[in-house]
């Protein structure tokens, strides 16, 4: 006998009902947690909700689930345009973009202590596991020869996926959570569009 | 402008009731003026609540083709109540065609806007009639889900409405789903609780009500949790958590978001 879910439901056509069924919150939905280190790194604090985005496809507020007709993967991701130099405005425009265009449910973009910087759609529980994979990843590195800067794993109902880039001030992590995996394509577009954003942090 | 918010669910015995008349307590308790309405042709608000039974309300004022019902005063100033009074059992079908015909619902909320800063309305089991007369009628929704198979499985349904009478060109929408009935103790009701977490993330309320005999005693008692002796019960406060909750999604708390730990002494 297979072990059935409870509710018999699966989590894409829940998705696509919320969508369909819920406004856009009047409250932030995008959550930051403050980083222990921020005073070494321009990232600003928690900022409050912006009076006026100066663009509204790069703000996390205008983020929408796309109508369930869509099949994200049909349509080629647009290369990540940052049009602030803002690193808070910079990681909630990744965020924005990688929930716009990969087929995920969730993203998170945090730091290579696992502290995370932005995230919309997962739980605490994923936040969590942050940190030990990528610490994990730090010991697979050092085989010679490996370069491990993009992983997956399957959590049960869901496949968490993340890529890593670094720069002058430490690595970063970009990570999403999804009903499938991520093709090697959107594996590839999430570290470029990464990497553009670490640039600027 | 006045918030109205229905509590809803396909499957009946979820706690709607109970939910929405606490979450109404709240809310008059932090200053929200509120009207509770009560939809259900079963008169459930009636029945949980002592001294609200025998009042005339709603289907009295329909029955009689009055314009609106009295509403009842309550120990709160800032919360009233629209019962809906005694309906006749071979009548019920004709209620909420008479209260379609009359618009009623959709009447008290805009009447309700110079009093009221909330009305709540409670619905009956189901997704027909009164339900979704009140859900034409109001700007957001919460779905009451008990922590068990069976309201999981008929939650979709809910969202399907809703997704259609958006897609008619309604206002209403999802404000969240409400865990009723949780429990760590019971290996069903916890899965129960870890899909609804897991499919539903972040529509899901933080405030989860838990499975509390207090309930059973302020339910025979007749009275809202918060006044079931001069010393509320601890379990009270989850719906003081989510009416602060509610209204953080709806954007009306004083103060905005979170800006972090608050300095004692200037």
């Amino acid at each position: 006998m297979t072990a059935r879910s409870v509710s018999w439901t699966d989590a894409a056509s829940v998705a696509q009902l919320l969508a369909r069924a819920s406004a856009p919150r009047a409250a932030v939905q995008t959550f930051k947690i403050a980083n222990a280190s921020s005073a070494a790194r321009p990232i600003p604090p928690p900022a409050r909700a912006p009076a006026a985005a100066p663009v509204a496809e790069a703000s996390p507020r205008a983020i929408s689930v796309p109508p369930p007709t869509r099949l994200k993967s049909q349509f080629p991701a647009p290369k990540l345009v940052l049009t602030s130099d803002n690193p808070s405005d910079c990681v909630d425009a990744l965020l924005a973009w990688t929930l716009d265009h990969q087929r995920c449910t969730g993203a998170f973009i945090a730091d290579d202590n696992g502290l995370t910087l932005a995230a919309h759609g997962i739980s605490e529980a994923h936040v969590s596991l942050v940190g030990p994979l990528l610490s994990a990843l730090v010991s697979v590195r050092m085989i010679p020869g490996i370069d491990a800067t993009a992983g997956a794993l399957w959590l049960g109902n869901n496949m968490m996926s993340w890529v890593e880039s670094r720069n002058e001030r430490g690595g970063f992590c970009l990570g999403t959570v999804g009903s499938e995996p991520l093709s090697s394509r959107a594996f590839e577009q999430l570290k470029e569009a990464l990497e553009i954003t670490v640039r600027k942090l | 402008m006045t918030l109205s918010i229905a509590f809803t669910s396909l499957k009946g015995g979820v706690g709607k009731t109970t939910t929405a008349l606490n979450c109404a307590f709240a809310f008059a308790r932090r200053g929200t003026r509120t009207l509770l309405v009560d939809t259900d042709p079963q008169g459930a608000i009636g029945l949980s609540l002592d001294g609200v039974s025998d009042r005339a309300g709603l289907a009295a004022s329909l029955a009689q083709g009055r314009d609106l019902p009295e509403v009842v005063k309550t120990r709160l100033p800032e919360l009233q109540i629209l019962p809906m009074g005694f309906v006749d059992t071979l009548a019920i079908d004709d209620l909420s065609k008479c209260a379609r015909d009359n618009d009623i619902l959709r009447r008290i909320v805009d009447r309700s806007q110079a009093e009221y800063d909330a009305v709540l309305f409670d619905t009956p089991a189901g997704l027909g009639g009164m339900t979704r007369l009140a859900l034409e009628s109001v700007d957001s929704v919460i779905a009451v889900a008990q922590c068990e198979p069976l309201a999981l499985r008929s939650l979709p349904r809910l969202l399907d409405l809703l997704a259609q009478l958006r897609d008619a060109g309604d206002s209403c929408s999802l404000l969240g789903v409400v865990c009723n009935m949780s429990s760590f103790k019971d290996p069903v009701i916890l899965a129960s609780l870890e899909e609804l977490w897991s499919l539903y993330r972040d529509s899901v309320f933080d405030t989860a009500i838990p499975r509390d005999s207090t309930f059973l005693q302020a339910s025979r008692a007749g009275v809202p949790l918060g006044l079931l002796s001069r010393r509320a019960p601890a379990v009270a406060a989850v719906f003081d958590s989510l009416a602060a909750e509610i209204e953080q999604r709806l954007g009306v708390q004083e103060g905005g978001e979170d800006d972090g730990p608050i300095r004692l002494v200037d």
